[in-house]
């Protein structure tokens, strides 16, 4: 067992895949690197609790994946001061006749497109962290870390109807935002 | 139309990337497309941000590697914590 047990081992076969890992999230190489450093250390420290029965690199991932749950959590405890009011769940369609305020016009550019558009991710980015914190949270979580529901609900303690509907004004949010810093109108 | 209907519409849209969709709901929210084209432009719009994040995913930018300054930074680390103990 002795021989697995050696962090500096793990830096250097697992180290570049942790990071890519961390920087798919957290798009900051400063901060995936510090995800990667803390990844580590706890690892070792919780050495005894690998039990061997799955390999180094999955245990190191599942390890990664808690740190970076624990930064968005911190994150959305930061970002709840500055909010106090969650946004309004009628501020995308009217009360009276549940019609859309402003209608979603048709987005012609190809994903695969928008994808490798460096000014477009930006705008997503900045859209994203403009959401209410706890839908950015959820939202994060199932966007770029491709968890399913359940795993969010576990994570966060919410209920599935919950991130269901916190995933749905995600959604209309992230809509209008880029209707209007990206598609137009 | 039902009242609410496009704020209706727009949640299902939502469920349709999180679950499959009972055989009604779908009949309905087809239905509703047929008459709404804003309900339709924002299932298009919220697929399609969907399948950008999923393409970002997973191209995963197999190339980063972890910079030297930092590996060396996290191998310090590593030692003075294993020296403590």
């Amino acid at each position: 067992m002795t021989i697995h047990m050696n962090p500096q081992q793990w830096l250097d076969e697992h180290g570049d895949m942790l990071y890519r890992f961390a920087m798919q999230r957290a798009q900051d190489s400063e901060l995936a690197a510090d995800l990667v450093q803390e990844t580590l250390l706890s690892a070792w420290k919780g050495r005894a609790s690998f039990s061997g029965d799955s390999s180094v690199r999955t245990w190191l991932i599942g390890i990664l994946k808690h740190k970076w749950i624990d930064h968005l959590r911190k994150e959305i405890r930061r970002r709840e001061h500055a909010e106090l009011a969650e946004d309004d769940p009628g501020a995308w369609f009217d009360a009276n006749n549940g019609a859309w305020k402003n209608h979603p016009s048709q987005w012609h550019d190809d994903p695969a497109m928008l994808c490798s558009d460096e000014q477009f991710m930006s705008i997503l980015g900045t859209c994203v962290k403009k959401l209410p914190a706890k839908q950015a949270l959820v939202f994060e979580m199932r966007e770029f870390q491709g968890l399913d529901s359940n795993e969010i609900c576990k994570a966060c303690d919410v209920s599935a109807t919950n991130v269901h509907v916190l995933l749905h004004r995600a959604r209309l949010g992230l809509r209008h935002c880029l209707q209007k810093k990206w598609f137009g109108g | 139309m039902m009242k609410h209907a496009c704020e209706e519409v727009a949640f299902l849209v939502s469920e349709s990337l999180e679950r499959k969709l009972h055989f009604y709901e779908r009949v309905k929210m087809k239905l509703h497309f047929l008459m709404c084209a804003a309900c339709k432009h924002y299932e298009s719009n919220t697929i399609k941000l969907h399948q950008i994040f999923e393409l970002k995913y997973q191209k995963s930018c197999q190339s980063i590697t972890l910079p030297q300054e930092k590996k060396n930074k996290i191998r310090h680390e590593i030692q003075q914590l294993i020296s403590h103990h």
